[in-house]
């Protein structure tokens, strides 16, 4: 065997794999879901076509749109809330603690969850903001209130909560590494030219961390906006999110077409999103003397 | 002249560690000093606290007659070059230079045409509009001198700011930083290891060592009169040895790898264990035939040679020891003028370039 061609090879034998997994497992059941979208149903099961009427339905009937644009609601203000929490602790980690031990420990204070099954984590909020849970506990203790709430739980703002909490490692890790690679000197150098501390940050620190707080958004809002298991443990009768639209389409209401239809909605939506992020995301990138 | 820079008792400690230890120094204005020293001597601690990014542990600074020792970076009329250059990877090469102009509250028009003519000065108006990035590393450093210049600081802080560059380019903006320092008539502080750099652009170098200074003056003075064994090994090459002062012929004698040398004058006879130390290019090689009239000789074997194209460094073998000897190369020398390896070689060294330095621990 030559050598361009055994380069060749070992090419091909290494990427095929992969190549071969992504086309079985994420090419093909896209495709699948495609073509089921324009089939019909014909109860109690649905039979081939080619028509428009499930995405007439999506965009005719407010039912779907009112979960679409409630999804979209939560993803922003998860995504959002969890922007406010994780810039300040990743600006504090990287700029204010100074021992590299304890930087490392609280780094992976909000990493470590991740090894922890997401429907555990999930579930933990239930049990702090349940009826017997910590939170009904202290408020009863301190006199607050003088018998259990249920305001808590089952609610749009628990599912808010519950979602930041659990998607906020993945806004922590991009801006913090961002900041991280920010050298001292820039900031110096902003003092050295005029600048006061809040002048420096809105001038050097935030215009380069643009990058990791665009990533952090992309990651928490995208993750969000297809989760279906919080609004099943925390939300309430509103809570419906399009994810658990989606899976009563394929499963309960057996309309597996209309399924495939708003899956491929939500599939153009968050590749509109992505795609948006990734303009912004090449704004100040390598860039780095 | 009046003094820009007086620096009183200044210490900083980084908890236990010394940075800088009782520092007294005044600079001029205009003047271009260099603070010199290997690294670890405190020298980059020093620039830091004349720049702000440090704060004293005790001592003071002023800066025209102001003391400004408290003072945050931004409300000090002093600007630095930082090693890594430190330009905004965001801002355009102009926004760059204007930077520092925008806080000050002068007009946007005015900071283009204020951040064009500084670019002009280092000769890259035509990158205005280029992003840091698409930049060489010695137009980089142009860019990092345009932003600080462009203030019209007082004193122009420069941390080591060729280290970056090759050997040539190096060359190159030692001879336009000079340029550029004549020009604007800016006080310039730098601080480098190099000493090439530090004898080639400075108007007063000052020689630093764990923490303190050793001695500071003029390029030459340094040279050819170091204080001790420290800035004599430190600054240049030198042929150090300990030797005790004999009653001599014509004065002190002393003793050079067993070779006998008349002592310098100057030299008080009878004191021992005393360093001297030569520089190569003081030694003068003779022809056997002239040795019998020529005084202080040295006689050895070339042990080996590095040609350097204006001058060979010959190692030549005494016996007991090894000297360093610079022969300069003319256009009257050609190749088989060169001594050969293991061939006799007779030298002879003036009294007077003999120095009688102190011990390295004096300060």
């Amino acid at each position: 065997m030559s050598g361009a061609l055994s380069a060749r090879f070992w090419r091909a034998a290494v990427l095929s794999p992969p190549l071969i997994w992504t086309f079985i497992f994420m090419f093909v059941p896209y495709a699948i879901l495609f073509v089921y979208s324009f089939w019909e149903q014909a109860y109690p099961t649905f039979q081939p076509a080619f028509q428009f009427g499930n995405y007439n339905q999506i965009l005719n009937d407010p039912q779907y749109f009112n979960v679409l644009a409630r999804t979209l609601k939560i993803a922003l203000f998860v995504s959002l809330g969890a922007t406010l929490i994780a810039f300040p602790y990743a600006y504090f980690l990287v700029f204010k603690v100074k021992s590299q031990k304890y930087r490392q420990i609280l780094y992976m204070a909000v990493v470590a969850p991740l090894w922890v099954s997401y429907l555990l984590r999930a579930y933990t909020w239930k049990t702090i903001l349940g009826t017997t849970g910590i939170l009904n506990s202290f408020l009863l203790s301190i006199g607050i209130l003088s018998e259990p709430s249920s305001v808590f739980l089952y609610n749009q703002t628990a599912m808010i909560l519950t979602l930041t909490y659990v998607f906020i490692p993945f806004m922590v890790m991009p801006i913090y590494s961002v900041l991280e690679k920010i050298p001292k000197s820039l900031k110096e150098a902003s003092y050295d030219l005029g600048f006061g501390r809040t002048k420096t940050f809105f001038s050097v620190t935030l215009p380069l961390s643009v990058p990791g707080i665009v990533a952090g958004f992309t990651m928490t809002f995208c993750l969000t906006f297809g989760d279906f298991i919080a609004p099943f443990l925390v939300g309430g009768p509103d809570g419906l999110m399009i994810a658990n639209v989606i899976a009563s389409q394929f499963g309960a209401a057996l309309n597996w077409p209309l399924g495939a239809a708003l899956a491929l909605v939500m599939i153009v939506i968050v590749l509109t999103i992505v795609t948006i992020a990734d303009f912004f995301e090449r704004f100040g990138k390598g860039k780095f003397a | 002249m009046p003094k820009i820079i007086e620096i009183d008792n200044l210490t900083k400690k980084f908890g236990n560690v010394r940075g800088v230890e009782n520092i007294s120094l005044d600079i001029d204005e205009g003047e271009f000093v260099t603070l010199l020293g290997p690294s670890g001597c405190g020298k980059s601690t020093l620039l830091r606290l004349i720049g702000g990014f440090e704060t004293a542990t005790a001592g003071c600074i002023k800066l025209d007659g102001q003391d400004v020792t408290h003072f945050p970076p931004s409300k000090r009329a002093v600007n630095m070059v930082f090693q890594d250059y430190a330009l905004f990877p965001h801002l355009s090469v102009g926004k760059n230079v204007g930077y520092g102009l925008r806080v000050a509250g002068v007009p946007r028009q005015q900071v283009i045409t204020k951040a064009r003519e500084a670019l002009k000065l280092v000769g890259l108006e035509d990158r205005f509009d280029d992003q840091p990035h698409t930049l060489s590393g010695g137009q980089r450093q142009r860019v990092a001198l345009a932003r600080a210049i462009v203030r019209r600081p007082r004193v122009l802080l420069l941390d080591e700011p060729l280290s970056a560059l090759d050997a040539n380019l190096r060359e190159q903006m030692q001879v336009e930083l000079k340029n550029l320092h004549t020009k604007v008539g800016i006080t310039f502080v730098l601080v480098t290891h190099d000493q090439n750099e530090a004898l080639t652009m400075s108007d007063r170098i000052i020689v630093m060592r764990e923490g303190q200074i050793v001695q500071s003056g003029r390029p030459m003075e340094l040279y050819e009169k170091p204080k001790n064994g420290y800035v004599a090994r430190f600054i240049g090459t030198t042929n150090m040895f300990r030797s005790s002062v004999e009653p001599g012929i014509g004065g002190g004698m002393i003793s050079y790898f067993g070779q006998n040398l008349v002592a310098p004058p100057n030299v008080v006879i009878g004191r021992k264990n005393i360093l001297f130390g030569f520089r190569p290019e003081k030694v003068k090689l003779i022809s056997a035939s002239a040795s019998s009239n020529a005084e202080n000789v040295l006689r050895g074997n070339l042990k080996g040679m590095l040609y350097q194209g204006q001058r060979a460094r010959l190692l030549v073998e005494l016996g007991l020891g090894e000297v360093i000897v610079d022969m300069p190369i003319t256009d009257s020398i050609n190749e088989s003028q060169l001594p050969q390896k293991g061939e006799q070689v007779v030298m002879s060294i003036d009294p007077d370039k003999i120095m009688i330095l102190n011990e390295e621990t004096d300060q």
